[in-house]
């Protein structure tokens, strides 16, 4: 594996404890980008001791939003051109064309502002007092106080979206435990240029040597075998990728619990509304475009299913539009993006060849596909892919859904109260209006669940009750 | 003066005692002039092929890369909506057929077809003969064949048999097919009755008799697709892990039956074909049954292949059925149930291509033809001009280890080293190239084949 490196590997640095280690020697080749190569890893210093209470406990969590914040700009302005060269290396390595990813790190600050942070915090945990100390609870003549206690955490990284790093640092800081970040060969950077950012604001404060950031290549047994274990760590985040999810699952038992951000796909209602004038048609075909595109279609919030309401020719006249707003740059989406795999575009082609029982709009080069058909398709929708399924009304849509539809974008937004409790009934974690790029209400659920209330441990301290 | 066209003098090769001795310029250009007259032929008559011909740029085949865009993926033959066959539309799937048939079929009645067997036998019924596979989801590829393909892949194989020392064609032996896919419009099925028709005994024929007709693995399908989509009750997943269970029980009564056969019959010499697993759980059957070997007849010819596919076996299967079948020779066979003749290993242990079809070493992508000169690593994709009901291009999941040059046994090439790969085997745990968006298939858990 170690070798002497040379200039056409890129270098990604470690960050272990505040430790910025560049020492690259472990070479890795690449699946999409060029080889790379990371510092060894020492596993003993990846953990945390039991023996010692952890760094942040007693921190005051204002003081630690304040330290986010003042990491959310130093990011933006990258004094010492750390960002600049995560950058530089993330393009060379990371699916995504240049602008996307420095779209991407332009915009990381905003998940970093105070507001941001206190409407999460109260959100999900309903104040500070929790996490900086204990908070009375009475009821039923018994009475005491509870604590969320941090915990020791090892996160699973996905790589599709730079702000996956930037959400996890955030809430991992906000609960004040420990974290292990391991990042995934698809985004090897984004993790370590925060944690870097944060070791310049603030370099001998506790936060600091709350997060590492390290890659070693996901379901290597020598490293996931030792490390994942109760002694250890009390949680494993697990992010997306069927593969990884169950490979994390061969480690859990008792004391140590998997916190899965499931692998979801996302579909949109659109209501007969939309095919009324020549003004709703673009706007809907715009906002389902929106919808279907965010980081090229490889996010789980990305809508590749669209069912609509409508005759077959006005259908028809909608998925022509839509097909061309797939087409078209956005901040987080190229124009064109790779082609269709092979055996998804035989399908495709095949589809074609069954006109007019299905009807396809452009083709599978990447520049925005749309397959028109009366029951969703069996391929997974991809590459700037969506499936436009005709349905007599929208309630007909629920019987597609299930536990892995994450989101539900509805157009006009006026049919979405009517829609959502049965959504939510088959298994849907989240409706919006079609097409809204402004991302999750802080302080709001994830896939079904507040994480800041799993990432930390509840405990009860109990009055002389009796 | 009737002209012999390309294909026919080819396949006088076949009838030759050594099928695998020459394959030289001539032949090469016999293989081209063959394909081109298929391209002249099927661009016609297909119109999926048509349409990549368009796209393509392709006028005519003048060169071995001219196949290279027109290669069709195994994929192709299964690529119609898998709903056609749960909600019984064989109109559609007959239309999802001709796209890719160049079959000259009579009009196909799908009157009353009850299920996917009742609707390839009804394709037969106009001329329509389909092999079909199927893969681990349960969705079936269907390749349309004449009449004609249908009796000459019956043929050849045989012909090819254990080269190189075939077994006369006098139907002088004791046949054991040992597939699941001797039922059911496999090409099994078509194997099993071109072995009955040149090798066996008559009333000498043996198969599995809990084979897997289509209906049941449409079945599968449906269930599995039910399971994705979340409308599967409890008792349809019952019956989802438990219709592989219940094959299985029926499996091992029926190699019981089968070693019975042989150790009865012991002194004929026999031929006993099908997959590794079977063979190797028929062993095992047979020996708590307190058979410690079959005292087999010197000449009786064994015919196991397939891999493991995915049963877990003890490192040592191989010897452990050689040894019990002991003294029968083994031979082996490399190819796909798309050929019309498989490669066969020679004495120096290298796979002998068929020199009838074109062998075309591509790329990774399959986009790219690589030299067929020395050693070449890729993978293989082939042209088969044998047949007239579908397009013969086709590039394969394999990756392979070919050699253009002359084999060790000094016969010339190309050969296939003994130790193809599928494409993307085992890199699965490895990929930690992490999204978060995926599809309903991560929710299904599989059930244990």
């Amino acid at each position: 594996m170690s070798g002497s490196v040379t200039s056409q590997v890129v270098a990604i640095p470690h960050v272990v404890k505040g430790q910025v280690q560049l020492d690259a020697t472990v070479e890795y080749g690449a699946a999409d980008g060029e080889r790379f190569a990371t510092p060894a890893i020492d596993l003993d210093s990846l953990v945390w001791s039991r023996t010692e209470p952890l760094p942040l406990s007693e921190v005051p969590v204002a003081e630690i939003i304040d330290l986010l914040v003042a990491t959310g700009e130093q990011l933006q302005k990258d004094p010492n051109g750390h960002v600049a060269e995560a950058l530089e290396n993330l393009v060379r390595t990371s699916p995504y064309e240049r602008r996307i990813l420095e779209n991407a790190y332009e915009d990381l600050h905003l998940l970093m502002t105070g507001d941001r942070l206190w409407a999460q915090l109260n959100g999900e945990l309903g104040g500070a007092d929790i996490v900086d100390g204990w908070r009375r609870l009475e009821g039923a003549g018994l009475s005491g106080a509870i604590r969320a206690y941090p915990t020791r955490i090892v996160h699973v990284l996905a790589g599709n979206a730079p702000p996956v790093a930037a959400m996890t640092v955030i809430r991992g800081a906000l609960v004040k435990g420990v974290h292990l970040l391991k990042m995934p060969s698809n985004d090897l950077l984004t993790a370590t240029a925060i944690l870097r950012a944060m070791g310049e604001v603030a370099p001998d404060h506790p936060i600091v040597q709350s997060f590492s950031a390290v890659y070693w290549r996901g379901g290597d047994t020598s490293v996931e075998s030792v490390l994942f274990r109760p002694q250890f760590f009390d949680k494993l985040v697990a992010w997306g990728g069927d593969s990884a999810i169950r490979n994390a699952a061969k480690f859990l038992g008792p004391g140590l619990e998997l916190i899965s951000f499931d692998p979801k796909n996302s579909i949109s209602l659109i209501g007969r509304e939309a095919l009324e004038s020549p003004e709703t048609m673009a706007d809907a075909a715009e906002r389902a475009a929106i919808a279907a595109t965010p980081w090229n279609q490889e996010a789980c919030a990305s809508s590749r299913y669209q069912f609509i309401e409508g005759d077959v020719e006005d259908v028809d006249r909608f998925c022509e539009l839509l097909q061309v707003a797939l087409g078209k740059d956005r901040r987080y989406t190229s124009a064109v993006v790779p082609p269709l795999p092979s055996n998804v575009n035989e399908e495709v082609e095949a589809l074609r060849s069954l006109e007019p029982l299905y009807r396809v709009f452009g083709s599978g080069n990447g520049r925005g596909l749309v397959v028109r058909s009366d029951e969703p398709v069996e391929f997974f929708p991809s590459n700037k892919t969506v499936n436009v399924v005709m349905v007599p009304k929208l309630e007909d849509a629920v019987k597609y859904v299930g536990v892995a539809t994450q989101t539900v974008g509805i157009y006009p937004i006026e049919r979405k109260e009517g829609l959502r409790n049965i959504l939510a009934s088959a298994g849907v974690q989240r409706t919006n209006p079609l097409g809204t790029t402004a991302g999750m209400i802080p302080g709001g659920p994830h896939d079904g669940f507040n994480p800041l209330q799993r990432f930390v441990k509840w405990v009860a301290d109990e009055d002389e009750n009796g | 003066m009737i002209k012999i066209s390309a294909l026919d003098s080819l396949l006088e090769l076949v009838d030759r005692d050594d099928p695998f001795a020459e394959n030289g310029e001539e032949i090469a250009q016999l293989r081209l002039q063959a394909i081109s007259d298929r391209f002249e032929e099927h661009r016609e008559k297909i119109p999926v092929l048509a349409r990549r011909a368009a796209d393509g740029g392709v006028d005519a085949i003048r060169s071995r890369a001219d196949v290279v865009p027109l290669l069709f993926s195994h994929t192709t033959y299964k690529s119609y909506p898998e709903t056609f066959v749960r909600q019984g539309r064989w109109d559609r799937m007959t239309t999802w057929l001709k796209t890719l048939s160049a079959v000259d079929g009579d009009e196909v009645n799908v009157e009353g077809v009850k299920d996917v067997d009742d609707w390839l036998d009804r394709l037969a019924d106009a001329g329509h003969f389909i092999v079909a596979s199927s893969g681990t989801t349960g969705k079936s590829s269907f390749l349309d064949n004449s009449a004609k393909d249908i009796e000459r892949i019956q043929y050849i194989p045989q012909k090819t048999f254990a080269w190189p020392r075939q077994i006369p064609h006098d139907n002088s032996r004791m046949l054991v097919s040992m597939g699941r896919t001797v039922k059911g419009r496999f090409r099994g099925y078509y194997n099993h009755i071109g072995r009955t028709k040149y090798l066996a005994k008559p009333d000498a024929s043996y198969s599995i008799d809990e084979a897997a007709p289509l209906a049941e693995l449409s079945r599968l399908a449906a269930l599995r697709a039910a399971i994705g989509a979340g409308t599967a009750t409890p008792s349809d997943v019952q019956e989802y892990e438990g219709l592989s269970r219940g094959a299985d029980e029926r499996l091992f009564a029926s190699l019981g039956r089968l070693a019975e056969i042989i150790v009865e019959r012991h002194d004929e010499p026999m031929l006993i074909m099908g997959l590794w697993p079977y063979a190797y759980q028929m062993v095992e059957v047979a020996r708590k049954r307190g058979w410690e070997s079959a005292n087999a007849h010197p000449d009786t010819v064994l015919g196991l292949g397939g891999g493991t596919k995915g049963v877990a076996l003890p490192p040592d299967y191989r010897e452990q059925v050689m040894k019990w079948f002991a003294p029968a020779r083994q031979c082996d066979q490399y190819g796909m149930s798309e050929m019309s003749g498989f490669a066969l290993m020679c004495e120096a242990g290298f796979y002998h291509w068929p020199a009838w079809i074109e062998l075309l070493m591509v790329d990774e992508s399959g986009e790219k033809l690589l030299p067929n000169e020395g050693k070449v690593t890729g993978r293989v994709a082939l042209f088969d001009p044998v047949y007239e009901g579908h397009w013969g291009a086709l590039a394969t999941g394999d990756l392979a280890n070919v050699d253009f040059g002359r084999c060790a046994c000094g016969r010339p090439g190309p050969t296939v080293e003994d130790n193809v790969t599928r494409y993307g085997a085992g890199s699965a745990a490895g990929d930690d190239k992490l999204t978060c968006a995926a599809s309903v298939d991560a929710y299904i858990r599989e059930a244990i084949n």
